[in-house]
């Protein structure tokens, strides 16, 4: 699957947790960066619902931080 | 046409602090009030039981309904923790407390988050079909009984209550038309263990919430030749405040139309909906 930093950053953004997207790098982990296991959530499912895809609890669990979840959009095809 | 007359809730007078309990659970108090938005969860007496707390309703709901109970013709409990593992069903023990008449039909009805509205049209349709005219329709769902204390995902978020609703032909409501679904393969969502502890999943809890019920909304506005803009008040079930935030942005809702309520008292399971609209101000003609 296709996917840029830009797009993860844009969802990340849309979910009105972390007020300044600018300041988190690709490797920041998402609880240093303000999310919590709600925000967590809500991220997930709109990357779900953006990608048409599922993410399983055992990833879910795995995917920290915004490079993270870009090697596992990359991979998705052979993850999912 | 049989509506709703009068609605009456009651929500128990002891409390535990979410926010004392905060190192238990390693979560910080922005997180207790501004995403479970629960403040403390209202519980019931040990020695309480689900009929307790549904008299106790009727009882308010006297005070302001001076009615003849002995023209009750059906009384309706909706639950999933009812006295005596719900044999007899609850509602025979409540028909017996408030000595209604032998000819009041009573039965229970085993919902949980969904059961005010599955109830109300179960209740509605009943009535009409018999030709009654007096109905009793009552929630309550005392989650204290099967929480595991030390579990933070649901010890910090249920609470106890009861309500009811009163229904008969003069409605200051009428019930319009509702639209139902079911999941049936996400059941362990949310469910009570073998060692009778509920369990919740709340990945999957929150998913199911985030995305059916914006579009059940939409389907029920349609079903009812309605506009988002023609609702007064959305009464939501209290899943908690977070879920309530979410679905507020995806259907595009100011929070007074959709409020979050239940920071005092927690997630009463059926009885989160009829709390809401006890509260609907005279004016609030759709909800």
């Amino acid at each position: 699957m296709e996917i840029t930093v830009s797009e993860v950053m844009e969802i990340v953004n849309g979910i009105d947790t972390i007020t300044n997207v600018s300041t988190i790098e690709n490797d920041t982990h998402f609880e240093e960066a303000g999310l919590d296991s709600l925000d967590r959530m809500n991220l997930f499912l709109d990357i779900e619902e953006r990608f048409k895809i599922k993410i399983q609890d055992e990833e879910f669990n795995k995917l920290n931080c915004i490079d993270d979840i870009i090697s596992y959009l990359k991979n998705y095809d052979s993850n999912g | 046409m049989i509506g709703i007359e009068s609605i009456v809730g009651y929500v128990p007078s002891g409390r535990i602090n979410n926010l004392e309990r905060v190192d238990d659970f390693d979560v910080d108090k922005r997180f207790v009030e501004e995403k479970i938005g629960v403040r403390q969860v209202a519980v019931k007496d040990k020695d309480q039981e689900n009929s307790d707390l549904c008299i106790e309703a009727v009882n308010l709901l006297l005070k302001t309904n001076p009615i003849d109970l002995m023209e009750v013709d059906c009384l309706v409990v909706c639950t999933q923790n009812p006295d005596m593992k719900g044999l007899p069903q609850t509602s025979a023990i409540v028909h017996d407390e408030l000595d209604l008449s032998e000819q009041c039909a009573v039965f229970d009805i085993s919902l949980g988050c969904s059961g005010y509205v599955y109830s109300l049209s179960v209740i509605q349709a009943f009535m009409e079909a018999n030709s009654y005219k007096k109905g009793l329709l009552l929630t309550c769902d005392p989650y204290s009984k099967i929480i595991d204390p030390k579990d933070k995902s649901t010890s910090m978020l249920f609470g106890d209550a009861s309500t009811v609703t009163l229904l008969g032909n003069k409605p200051i409501w009428k019930i319009g038309k509702a639209v139902f679904g079911s999941k049936g393969d996400q059941w362990q969502a949310i469910h009570v263990k073998g060692d009778g502890r509920l369990s919740m999943h709340g990945r999957d809890a929150f998913n199911f919430a985030a995305t059916t019920m914006p579009k059940n909304i939409k389907e029920t506005l349609d079903k009812n030749d309605l506009s988002l803009n023609e609702i007064d008040l959305f009464a939501l079930h209290q899943g908690s405040k977070f879920v309530i935030d979410i679905l507020r942005k995806r259907i595009g809702a100011s929070e007074e139309k959709m409020p979050f309520v239940a920071a005092d008292y927690g997630n009463t399971v059926s009885s989160s909906i009829p709390l809401i609209v006890e509260k609907a101000a005279p004016d609030v003609k759709r909800i």
